[in-house]
């Protein structure tokens, strides 16, 4: 019954937008109203082809969007990425590696200039700039690729317990084959402890894979000192700069780094793309995840997609240019979301380390409240409450769970991503409307009851289930 | 060297750029960056920094233009914010129209 009201609703909906389409094109029958060159305000002179038509028009319909604050899964692709990716998508479509005509020149030297723009964001010579499909692959190929090259000599790995999935999963992989894994603990701060690190070391390690900025809470590791320690002690130092780079300075010579992960579309860029960085001197060698026709040094074979790599490195070269100037937006903006909450909203706990943080990654826990339901509540918001790929699940984030967070702490978290395209009024809005759907969810709490009324709720002996 | 009147039609022209983008994000970002890039351009002092500046400016003038026209084509939503009545600063039709006009003006007073 009900599903059929909607359905006949809908249809209503749709006849009524049709309609509504026509209408302009009737009227342009008129005395060439369309064609006239005259006097045309010059806005009117764009089509919008991105308008929902058909059936899907009126779920659409609305056309409203939630205010974007998850700039950890990603961040939209800025114009002036894709002004230097259009001419690769349109008429220059050679293969960089076709060395027999002029379409595959123009492509290859395009992919060198990339190639540039990424090494040198990060201090490093062109030729240490491996393009894979994103920072997934670059950190599967670094892990994966270093142990498996030395593993006649080498059979241990360190990595920490707070690290993206995708290391996690590769030392997991490698764990299977035979190597063995140290997961470093962290502080409640985030940190992982340079003692616990100096001890991990045996004279079996083959790398280090420590990430730069975590990209649930932002927390920022001592990449120097740790990159200092590994040299010293001669192992390989892997960082997943995904987070980091294009937001943070990065030297890999200054921090003595020999890998890095970086992805296309967490610095502005687009997505499918990412770039592994190698040190040449002291030479760290790879066994390659995919192989053919040696591309990339034969690191990673396959065409390298040229539009997606340039777009890559206009993306780059524009964060170095820019990385001042968004850092100083993004820390306002991140003082301000947190003063506004924390003035208005009681029980509110950042977690990280303020003292070693990226200011673009404010992950806050709501005492008494479900992070899920404050998650759709805040349905004006896009918001997460960890990293996109556990967003599905409801289980806590093993990040929060690895720095000591209490289960309802953990529970109770959410991240507010800010970035370049991050405005005031945005960050206003969602203040106004944190503070409201707090309020609500409080109110409706046993558990804010019971804590108004002075239970400890620790005392508190819940049945099991 | 460009002159006092090439400086401000390059301005104006930029922030008139920036108002084109249909994406709000994009919009408030390029007016708030081309504002921020001339006014720490009005502080240079060695001409060839500020032929530098200026060349970096016409450069992104035009990528807002030819991306102003492609935004247009494409974009269909609008935040929550900027349909929320109190948050008009956010707005881009009607009344707020004029108010971002008004603002370019104003913008381009406290430059010279
Ligand atoms: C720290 C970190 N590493 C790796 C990745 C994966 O990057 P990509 O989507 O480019 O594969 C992400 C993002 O999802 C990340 O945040």
């Amino acid at each position: 019954m009900l599903a059929k009201t909607v359905h006949k609703f809908a249809a209503t909906h749709a006849r009524v937008a049709a309609h509504i389409r026509l209408l302009p094109a009737t009227r342009s029958l008129g005395p060439s109203r369309f064609l006239s060159t005259t006097a045309r305000p010059r806005a009117e002179a764009v089509t919008n082809h991105n308008i929902p038509t058909g059936s899907s028009a009126v779920a659409e319909q609305s056309g409203m969007m939630p205010i974007y604050l998850d700039a950890q899964a990603t961040t939209p692709l800025d114009p002036r990425v894709l002004d230097a990716m259009m001419p690769y998508m349109t008429e220059s479509y050679g293969n960089p590696h076709s060395r027999t005509h002029k379409y595959g020149w123009e492509s290859e030297k395009a992919v060198d200039k990339a190639r540039e723009q990424v090494a040198s964001l990060i201090g490093a010579h062109p030729k240490e700039i491996i393009f894979t499909s994103g920072a997934t692959e670059a950190n599967n190929t670094a892990i994966k690729g270093v142990a498996r090259f030395y593993k006649d000599k080498k059979n241990h790995i360190i990595t920490s317990q707070t690290e993206h999935k995708c290391v996690l999963d590769s030392c997991r992989v490698l764990q299977e084959e035979g190597f063995e894994v140290t997961y470093l603990p962290v502080s409640k701060g985030g940190i992982i402890s340079m003692n616990d690190l100096k001890e991990a070391i045996r004279p079996t390690t083959a790398l280090v894979s420590i990430m730069a900025v975590n990209n649930e809470i932002g927390v920022l590791q001592n990449i120097k000192e740790i990159g200092k320690l590994c040299r010293e002690r001669r192992v390989f130092f892997h960082t997943d700069g995904a987070q980091a780079a294009g937001k943070i300075p990065l030297d890999v010579n200054e921090m003595n780094i020999d890998l890095m992960s970086i992805s296309g579309h967490k610095l502005y860029g687009p997505k499918g793309v990412g770039a592994l960085y190698v040190r040449r001197r002291p030479r760290v060698r790879l066994e390659p995840i995919i192989t053919g026709g040696g591309q990339e040094r034969g690191l990673r074979s396959g065409t390298v997609p040229s539009s997606l790599v340039i777009g890559m490195g206009a993306a780059a070269a524009l964060a170095n240019r820019e990385l001042e100037y968004d850092y100083a937006h993004v820390s306002k903006l991140a003082a301000r979301l947190i003063s506004g909450i924390q003035s208005r909203v009681s029980h509110v706990v950042r977690n990280g380390d303020p003292a070693h943080m990226f200011p673009g990654c404010v992950n806050l826990s709501f005492s008494f409240i479900e992070g899920e339901s404050l998650l759709m509540a805040l349905k004006n918001v896009a918001l997460s409450s960890g990293s996109a790929c556990t967003s599905a699940s409801l289980e806590p984030s093993y990040v929060l769970r690895a720095l000591g967070a209490e289960d309802d702490m953990a529970h109770s978290s959410i991240r507010f991503g800010l970035g370049r395209f991050t405005t005031e009024s945005e960050v206003d809005y969602v203040v106004d409307n944190v503070e409201a759907h707090v309020n609500r969810l409080r109110e409706m709490s046993p558990l804010w009851e019971m804590f108004q009324e002075g239970i400890d709720l620790k005392t508190i002996q819940w049945s099991q289930h | 060297m460009a002159g006092r009147t090439e400086i401000l039609r390059l301005y104006r022209s930029s922030l008139r750029a920036a108002q084109q983008f249909e994406t709000y994000n994009f919009r408030k970002y390029f007016y708030r960056r081309t504002r921020d890039r001339f006014h720490s351009a009005s502080r240079l002092a060695e001409p060839q920094q500020i032929e530098q500046a200026l060349q970096e400016a016409q450069a992104e003038l035009q990528v807002m233009q030819r991306q102003g026209v492609l935004n247009k084509m494409f974009s269909h939503n609008r935040t929550a914010l900027e349909v929320d009545p109190h948050y008009s600063s956010g707005a881009r039709r009607g009344a707020a129209l004029t108010d971002d006009d008004r603002r370019v003006e104003y913008e381009e007073t406290l430059f010279y």
